[in-house]
């Protein structure tokens, strides 16, 4: 598929969530390299390293909210600290398995994710993304 | 000298011998015959009489006539005797006081001539003294009486007034005062229609009058005069008018002025509103006004002449005599008592006694007598309800100090005091001033609160007085003001009421609602954990099955069904873990007993044996031996356990592990520590959420959350709590509460 996208990160401590979706995403050859990190931090930390060598940032984000050592929350609010002095332009979709309605508003109310999505993300959900992205980027 | 006239020396009297000289021998005054060279030639019998009497000697013919008169008389005597030589009549008036009466002479000289040529005088000499003494007298009684005269003859219309009435008129000299005249002296109206009235009736028919009347002199002087007049009559006929006319202002003034005091006495005395007697010195009612009769409920002339005695109760007659007594001495006295009116009702009265004086002599008492009856009801009341209160005020269970606006005791119950004692600040004392400095905890001073009140505000605190062994008492102290009429601030109130039954209940009630928010946030926990948690593994089994519904080959399925199990074991996990937490929750009455901490510790590290091996982990044990906790023994148990495991777990890679547990006290709290020297804690990040229950389900090596949070419900369960310190890189440290 000529859309697909080059980075697709999946930041999650479920790994059995994270494989499953990768599968999903493999596919529908929504993306070149998929990459899993099991929490927050180590996923900041190589956004910082990629910012740092120059390379490709991820074009598509999945961010679970509950993770251990950094949760997702935090891990926006340092998101939005590198998007400030540099050019980062990463679509982030929340994925978490809460139905929790704080966790919703909160998400909805945060502009730069995009939307909150309740797991498990299938295939219908990837498409509508990818096009939405190629809306976007037209 | 004629020779007949001539008599021998000392023979006066005894041979004349002819009828004139007999005459001349008889008169009645004192005569004499005198030579014109002052010798006496003869002298009457009176003359004798006299001469011996006054100077002792017979007189005889030759004497010098100057021997026989007063020495104080000479001149007059000899300017008058040489006047009458010259042919005159002389008539002399002679006033002779002396020390022991006084005397009016008539003196008259008369030329005794024989052939035109004085020969001898004549003196007579009048004793006039009656006449003159008489004359002297009804001139001074008219002028001290100022009573004058007048006078008018109706035949000739001639008018006398005396000089008495004409100063009375005070009319110029040369007035012409008549009857018709006269008339218009008298005040215009009754006074001058009186006077004519009367004059006209005199005139008329001779009716004599005597009317007092206002009379204004022409100088325009007020008087009072009284005017009288009588007719004479002659041959049937009204011929003369005569009267007195009298200035009785000053009479008339003291009359009026009495009629006036006397007018006074009656009202004072009969219409005194209150009643008013007066007794003789029997006790006799001599005389009482209405108001005492309707207060002895009788008639006045009931009561008059006969004994006060019956009116007074006979418990009080003692010291209604004794007062009487006073009075009678001439003192005032005034004292209540009881009265007993003629129908037998009592009265209480306040009765005055006064001295009637009469020169100077006690003759009866007055009495004033005031029916205090309804004052007395009234005061009686007053007490009564006074008491009343009273007893309200020392029954009642909440204290009160009454304060004037600076604090001032003026009055305080039992409770109050109680109160004072238990906080053990010296006894309130009526008078002295409240001295409590700080009679709260927050440090409120008196002197705030006073101000607070004098501005209208009430205040308000609760204090709790910690006993020795025991809860202690709470108190909830009010100070308000108390407003006078006018909206005024009298004094204040302080209010102490014992509080401590509600306030325990207030307690109980917040302890009922921290719980209720506890299990509430522990229920709250729960939908998360429905939501988050086992929904996570929900969605990966329909993840995997949506794989399994479109798998291509044999081996995807195979891969699926692998996945499918590790999923089913997973969501086991995650429901025997909420099992446990449910459990602690739902152990309602739980038991717990006295344990041995030490006998807990050995037994944990025993399940931990090969773990502590493997990580050549020291377990430094600093509790005395026989420390115990009052605790759940599998509570115990799963808590030790799962503090020792965490800390082996997250154990720093560099060294190896060193536990120590502890204890200390704080506050009578049994407080155990387990501390290491492992990774530490991001407490600034992750302080909130360490005793959180996270998703620490999904095969995550990391479980630390869930065993904490089950720690922490355990803890919380049996009324402790937990704390936490720790230093990334250099180890935590865990202390227990135990309740």
């Amino acid at each position: 598929m000529s859309t697909a996208l080059n980075n697709i990160w999946i930041v999650d401590d479920d790994r059995l969530y994270a494989l499953l979706l990768t599968k999903t995403l493999n596919k529908l050859n929504a993306g070149k390299n998929i990459t899993v990190f099991s929490n927050g931090k180590t996923a900041i930390e190589a956004m910082k390293q990629i910012i740092a060598d120059n390379s490709a940032l991820p074009d598509l984000i999945f961010l679970d909210i509950n993770m251990a050592i950094m949760d997702g929350w935090e891990f926006m609010e340092e998101y939005k600290q590198l998007k400030a002095d540099n050019n980062v332009t990463s679509v982030i979709y929340v994925a978490s398995s809460s139905i929790s309605n704080d966790d919703i508003a909160r998400a909805k109310s945060d502009n730069e994710i995009h939307d909150y999505i309740i797991k498990p993300i299938n295939a219908t959900h990837i498409n509508e993304i990818l096009n939405k992205m190629k809306e976007m980027s037209k | 000298m004629p020779v007949g006239l001539r008599q021998a020396p000392g023979s006066i009297g005894h041979d004349t011998g002819s009828l004139l000289g007999s005459y001349f021998k008889s008169l009645p005054d004192i005569a004499y015959m005198i030579a014109t060279d002052k010798t006496i030639i003869t002298c009457n019998d009176n003359a004798s009489l006299y001469i011996r009497s006054r100077f002792g000697k017979e007189v005889a013919c030759g004497d010098e006539a100057h021997d026989y008169v007063e020495p104080d008389f000479h001149q007059s005597f000899d300017n008058s005797f040489t006047h009458c030589l010259s042919g005159e009549r002389i008539v002399k008036d002679i006033y002779v006081p002396t020390l022991s009466d006084d005397h009016w002479w008539t003196i008259i000289y008369e030329p005794i001539r024989q052939d035109d040529k004085i020969v001898a005088v004549y003196m007579t000499v009048k004793n006039n003294t009656a006449v003159k003494k008489a004359e002297r007298l009804a001139q001074q009684i008219a002028q001290v009486a100022k009573v004058g005269g007048w006078e008018m003859d109706l035949t000739k219309e001639i008018y006398t007034w005396s000089p008495v009435a004409l100063q009375i008129y005070d009319t110029p000299e040369d007035y012409d005062l008549t009857l018709t005249n006269a008339i218009k002296f008298y005040k215009e109206g009754k006074s001058r229609a009186a006077v004519q009235e009367a004059i006209d009736n005199i005139l008329d028919l001779g009716t004599s009058f005597d009317i007092e009347a206002e009379f204004i002199t022409w100088t325009g002087k007020q008087l009072w005069v009284r005017f009288t007049g009588e007719a004479e009559y002659r041959q049937g006929n009204i011929h003369r008018l005569f009267g007195t006319f009298q200035d009785v202002t000053e009479r008339r003034k003291v009359y009026e002025e009495l009629k006036l005091s006397q007018q006074y006495y009656k009202s004072l005395f009969e219409r005194n509103p209150d009643a008013v007697f007066a007794l003789d010195l029997n006790e006799k009612v001599i005389t009482a006004n209405e108001h005492m009769a309707v207060l002895a409920e009788t008639a006045v002339s009931n009561m008059t002449g006969k004994s006060f005695a019956p009116f007074c109760p006979p418990e009080d007659a003692e010291s209604v005599m004794y007062y009487f007594n006073e009075a009678q001495k001439g003192n005032c006295v005034s004292y209540d008592c009881g009265f007993i009116t003629a129908r037998g009702n009592r009265r209480e009265v306040n009765i005055t006694n006064l001295p009637i004086i009469i020169n100077g002599v006690v003759v009866a008492i007055y009495g004033i007598a005031k029916d205090m009856s309804e004052q007395v009801t009234t005061r009686n009341m007053v007490i009564q309800s006074e008491a009343n209160l009273k007893a309200i005020f020392n029954n009642t269970e909440i204290g009160y100090v009454l304060l004037t606006d600076n604090f001032k005791i003026i009055s305080f119950n039992k409770p109050a005091q109680n109160y004072i004692i238990t906080k053990g600040q010296p006894p309130l004392q009526e008078n002295e001033y409240l001295v409590t400095s700080y009679d709260d905890e927050r440090g409120r001073s008196l002197m705030e609160i006073r101000q607070k009140v004098l501005a209208g505000e009430k205040v308000q605190y609760e204090r709790n007085i910690g006993q020795p062994g025991k809860d202690g008492e709470w108190y909830n102290i009010i100070f308000h003001p108390v407003y006078g009429e006018e909206q005024n601030i009298l004094g204040i109130i302080m209010e102490i009421e014992n509080i401590t039954a509600r306030k325990k209940s207030e307690l109980e009630l917040e302890r009922s609602l921290n719980l209720l928010n506890e299990q509430n946030k522990r229920l709250m926990n729960f939908s998360y954990i429905t939501s988050h948690n086992l929904r996570s593994h929900t969605s990966n089994i329909k993840s995997i099955i949506t794989f399994m519904e479109e798998s291509e080959s044999e081996e995807e399925t195979r891969e699926m069904m692998q996945y499918l199990k590790t999923v089913s074991n997973n969501l086991d996990e995650t429901i025997h873990n909420l099992n446990d937490v449910v459990s602690i929750n739902n152990s309602v009455n739980l038991i717990y007993r006295p344990l041995f901490l030490v006998e807990f510790i050995s037994k944990a590290t025993d399940v931990l044996k090969e773990q502590i091996i493997q990580k050549q982990a020291v377990i430094e044990n600093k509790l005395m031996i026989d420390a115990t906790v009052n605790f759940n023994p599998a509570f115990l148990e799963s808590i030790l356990l799962n503090f020792l495991s965490n800390a082996l777990k997250y154990s720093h890679p560099d060294r190896p592990p060193v536990i120590t547990l502890g204890s200390f006290m704080d506050n009578e709290q049994f407080v155990l520590t387990i501390a290491d020297n492992g990774i530490g804690i991001d407490l600034e990040k992750n302080g909130d959420k360490l005793f959180g229950f996270y998703k620490t389900f999904n095969g995550n090596s990391d479980a630390r959350g869930l065993g904490l949070f089950i720690c922490k419900n355990q803890v919380e369960y049996m009324g402790g709590k937990i704390e936490v310190e720790s230093e990334l890189g250099k180890g935590t440290t865990f202390k227990i509460y135990f309740k």
